[in-house]
């Protein structure tokens, strides 16, 4: 096959010389380098390719013929199976970062079984495949040499102890840190927000407060003892690993006590349950008609409306501001099996951006979109009244989100705006369903719009106009 | 003292270089804690033999502690 122009190199993928991620007609390529080819060969011949992609904790490839994208250097190009949607540890909740942490130790400890070793430990290898976590850098995997310590040691305990401990230990919202430190918490800046209490837990005090100060007294010592292998025995190198591994199953983060996570409950005041399941046909109804291949459900709670979406096999990402919320939602999808349903953290007035080198490494929000189907039920008030944003300007942001949009307008009287106004000046003269629907007409083309029974909300389904 | 002698021992078997700095604290660390942990799993897996050998012992579990 002739290499074609279109061909461009992932924008994340530099660091590692093994090999690098290309997209080329709109397939995604990974070129393994002749550097790596011993590597590789081991991950094949040991039987842990084949073991650990059966058990679907890493990404499964082809290997393909076809030109690849840097020829001098090339050993074999890949064609990884395609994992979507994707998504970053800074919008992961707990139990997700938890997962990710315990499965990225797993891979480690078969992979010393086999003669190999991880040497990279990031959270962003790692991504969610119906609720499961799995790595998906498949050049990950050196050579383990009697003796070696782990080289990766730092970057999980950055990447995954360090903002799992201060979730536990300090508060939940301390994962947002992982937005600006994109090689993980560093571990002096943890030791500093963690409660001294954690200096008597032995997993927390020896890999993050001892392993801190030990970083900072060696810092610039001018030991060279970085790339030289030490005298670690395989046996301490596993409990190395078992260590961290009851270090991380220590830390719990009990979902309660938030402001939404306990919402159905509450407000079952205001949304009986005829009015619940008549909301729940017409999102269905609405869905068939969009006929979609993936969604984003905005403002989703817990995901009960989700899974309209996902239940009809349609890839869906459940997003949430509340941590609670979004980690009841994960532990619900585990528990029932869920498959096409990823639910994530994110703050819709500051949705996240694109950050990394070149500002390209982590797609913001809007660039690992457009999806098919937008949902944003009960959400608009919040946006409109609480977070002042004007109704035109969230049209146009729900018309770069998606195709098809199913959209719940929440009128003044209802008592959830009502609780939004009590507190502050009513100035939103404009927030009428007659304003509403003036606004999304300049964005949008309605199709239909259904009252929702026993309330005085309305679903509406609309299809964006051409930009 | 110790750790710079062990630096001093160290460094004659390998070629391999990471492509990321694993960072000289954060190997050292680890060697400090490989005879503390080593000797911890030595323990366990001595005292799990002593209580098969009474009929007491655990049913062995995977070692990762996943799901299977």
């Amino acid at each position: 096959m002739g290499k074609m122009n279109n061909s461009q190199m992932h924008p994340a993928s530099f660091r590692d010389p093994s090999g690098f991620l290309f997209r080329r007609d709109g397939v995604l390529y990974r070129q393994v380098n002749r550097s790596y080819q011993e590597e590789y060969e081991l991950l094949n011949s040991s039987g842990l390719y084949s073991e650990l992609v059966e058990k679907g904790w890493l990404v499964g490839h082809a290997e393909m013929d076809v030109e690849p994208e840097q020829a001098l250097l090339a050993y074999k190009i890949l064609r990884p199976d395609l994992v979507e949607p994707i998504s970053y540890p800074y919008e992961w909740s707990f139990s997700q970062l938890k997962d990710a942490a315990l499965r990225t130790l797993s891979i480690q400890k078969r992979a010393l079984k086999k003669g190999l070793s991880l040497k990279d430990a990031s959270a962003y290898n790692i991504q969610f495949r119906d609720s499961k976590p799995l790595l998906i850098d498949t050049l990950s995997f050196e050579i383990y040499k009697a003796g070696q310590p782990w080289v990766a040691y730092r970057q999980f305990c950055q990447h995954f102890l360090a903002p799992l401990a201060l979730m536990a230990k300090r508060d939940v919202r301390l994962n947002q840190l992982l937005r600006v430190y994109i090689d993980g918490i560093p571990l002096d800046l943890a030791s500093q927000l963690l409660p001294v209490s954690t200096r008597l837990n032995f997993g927390l005090s020896a890999h993050i407060h001892l392993h801190a100060s030990f970083q900072r007294k060696h810092a610039s010592g001018g030991e060279n003892v970085s790339n030289q292998v030490a005298g670690m025995s395989q046996q301490s190198l596993e409990g190395l690993i078992d260590s961290l591994r009851a270090a991380i199953n220590n830390l719990r983060w009990n979902p309660r006590g938030t402001e939404w996570g306990d919402y159905y409950s509450e407000t079952s005041g205001h949304y009986s349950d005829a009015a619940s399941l008549h909301k729940m046909e017409i999102i269905d109804k609405y869905l068939d008609q969009a006929g979609s291949g993936s969604a984003w459900d905005l403002g989703a709670n817990t995901g009960v409306f989700s899974r309209a979406a996902s239940r009809k096999g349609i890839p869906t990402v459940a997003f949430d501001i509340d941590p609670a919320a979004v980690e009841l939602n994960y532990l619900a999808c585990k528990k029932n099996k869920d498959t096409n349903l990823l639910p994530l953290v994110l703050d819709l007035t500051n949705p996240s951006p694109a950050i990394g080198w070149n500002n390209r490494e982590r797609m913001s929000l809007l660039e690992r979109g457009p999806v098919d189907a937008v949902l944003a039920l009960a959400l608009i008030h919040h946006l409109a009244i609480a977070n002042n944003v004007p109704l035109s300007r969230l049209a146009n942001f729900f018309q770069q989100a998606g195709r098809w949009l199913v959209i719940e307008f929440v009128p003044k009287e209802d008592s959830q705006v009502q609780v939004l106004l009590a507190s502050r000046e009513d100035i939103f003269p404009d927030y009428t369903q007659e304003g509403f629907e003036t606004a999304f007409k300049q964005y949008f083309e309605i199709y239909e719009s259904i009252p929702v029974r026993e309330t005085k909300r309305i679903l509406y389904l609309m299809e964006r106009k051409c930009r | 003292m110790i750790f710079l002698s062990i630096a001093q021992l160290i460094g004659h078997l390998s070629n391999q270089r990471p492509y990321l700095d694993p960072g000289s604290g954060s190997i050292l660390i680890q060697l400090l804690l490989a005879g503390l942990l080593g000797a911890g799993i030595l323990l366990r897996a001595s005292w799990s033999r002593i209580l098969k050998l009474f009929g007491r012992g655990k049913p062995d579990q995977t070692d990762d502690g996943e799901d299977e």
